[in-house]
């Protein structure tokens, strides 16, 4: 299905940056509350207070089904990823910690960590991936000392797609009696994640990529409410006649009115994924996928990175003595092909491909994406390729 | 004069979870905001029949719903004006 954009048709290729279709039915649920749930949720007793409260209810339930988490109250809301990751790190994180992440991280992780470790709070070890984009336990566990009390990996770099072992690094950790922070910024809705399977401590997850919800939504799932302390205090409905904020969760990391129409949207998001099956969607952009990498490979001035990976459908590129910013601007200018080109906000994971700093051109799928556009952006390539 | 059990949560994610599992165990409960005489909270409870408190109070336990009290409302049946106005 194309996209429009001021009535021209574009073919979106940037879903691991915010996924460009939603269900029709994100937008209608949106709406919806605006019209008919526009209150606070749980500040008021009203009837349209309640049924605000009932959508943000509604999310952490529906959150916890997707993710197989039965204990809502420990579902988070959050504005994106980004916060999710650093309630996570500022609340957790102690003096003297030591802790261990990966080259593939974005700059949701390595920023608030570097942060960290200049202060002198933690010591921060950044563990370099291979040419596929891969960290393997076995680096883990042997990076891991007496000191070390969070591991922080994503599930999936958001540069070339590679999904990360979570399942060894979390026995990794699980054994040594580390704490794991997982960025699911890329992983969820993109592959399965199961936390009654893999209790990762902390899953931090975004709702605008492949949750299809709209920006402005995420979500920080703790296992252990007592190993983190809030982020962020201030109003929350309960227990107004303190002036000291609630211990409790969620009120304990929420402050503040939430994005209940935001949240009225990812809800609907997350619903079209479970109403499709997640086995499905993983099934067809997997295919996308790997009909992309077929025809890549016929282009011989492509370089594609991370050749070998197991990966969700992201791919990074470049033209062989082509700066990737002027191959997406031709894609974007001449054939209407929305590509990100530069570093992805993954400076190391850029250093660990060879590609700092000019960056690659990515392309990444959703359930909304063809493999007849993908013909149209190869045939853009090539037209690129000839007449560059 | 009807007498109600008031079960109020530290939050209104519990009054909703409570609500949720009371009514799947097929009790007939009600969200109202918290009465001034028992809390000064902002948010939200659960009203139920005075005698059905034990068995709520038991479903709500099995289901790791937290209660934070259960408080006896008597209320007289003129003031029970409810459902007048309905939000679609």
């Amino acid at each position: 299905m194309p996209s429009w954009v001021m009535g021209t048709k574009v073919i979106y290729f940037d879903n691991a940056a915010t996924s460009g279709r939603k269900p029709v039915t994100v937008s209608h649920a949106i709406c919806d509350c605006l019209k008919h749930a526009n209150a606070n949720p749980g500040r008021s007793g009203h009837s349209l207070s309640v049924k605000a409260a009932e959508i943000i209810y509604s999310c952490r339930e529906i959150l916890g089904e997707l993710f197989n988490f039965p204990k809502t109250e420990n579902i988070v809301l959050t504005k994106n990823a980004t916060e999710a990751l650093n309630l996570a790190l500022y609340g957790g994180l102690k003096n003297g910690c030591e802790v261990i992440t990966t080259s593939m991280e974005h700059n949701s992780v390595l920023r608030p960590l570097n942060h960290l470790h200049n202060k002198g709070i933690i010591r921060l070890y950044i563990l370099s991936a291979d040419g596929n984009g891969v960290v393997h336990p076995k680096q883990i566990k042997e990076a891991i000392t007496e000191d070390t009390s969070l591991i922080v990996v994503t599930s999936a770099s958001n540069v070339t797609g590679t999904k990360m072992d979570l399942q060894g690094i979390y026995h990794a950790a699980q054994e040594a009696g580390v704490k794991m922070l997982v960025d699911g910024a890329q992983g969820a809705g993109a592959l399965r994640i199961d936390l009654k399977e893999t209790p990762f401590d902390f899953l931090a997850v975004t709702g605008h990529k492949h949750l299809f919800g709209p920006q402005g939504t995420g979500a920080l799932i703790i296992k252990n409410a007592d190993d983190l302390d809030s982020f962020m205090r201030g109003g929350t409905g309960s227990q107004s006649e303190m002036t000291i904020h609630p211990d409790f969760p969620p009120d304990k990391y929420e402050a503040g009115t939430l994005n209940t129409p935001g949240y009225a949207g990812l809800v609907a998001g997350i619903r079209f994924i479970l109403d499709e099956g997640l086995e499905k969607i993983v099934g067809y952009e997997h295919e996308l996928t790997e009909y992309l990498l077929g025809k890549l490979a016929d282009i011989e001035e492509i370089q594609l990175y991370a050749p070998d990976a197991d990966r969700v459908a992201t791919v990074s590129f470049n033209i062989q003595g082509t700066p990737p910013s002027d191959v997406a601007y031709f894609l974007d200018r001449e054939w209407g092909i929305c590509a990100r080109s530069g570093l992805h906000c993954a400076p190391e994971a850029h250093k660990t491909l060879g590609t700092f700093s000019g960056g690659t051109i990515r392309f990444s799928f959703s359930f909304f994406n063809t493999k007849e556009e993908i013909d149209s952006a190869i045939e853009a390539l090539k037209d690129f390729v000839k007449h560059r | 004069m009807t007498v109600y059990a008031v079960i109020t949560f530290h939050n209104t994610h519990f009054a909703l979870k409570a609500k949720k599992v009371l009514e799947k165990n097929g009790k007939t409960v009600e969200t109202i905001p918290v009465p001034r005489e028992f809390s000064s909270e902002c948010g939200f409870c659960c009203k139920v029949p005075w005698d059905e408190r034990d068995m709520a109070d038991k479903i709500l336990r099995e289901h790791d719903v937290q209660v934070e009290h259960i408080y006896r409302w008597e209320r007289d049946d003129d003031k029970e004006r409810k459902n007048k106005f309905t939000f679609v």
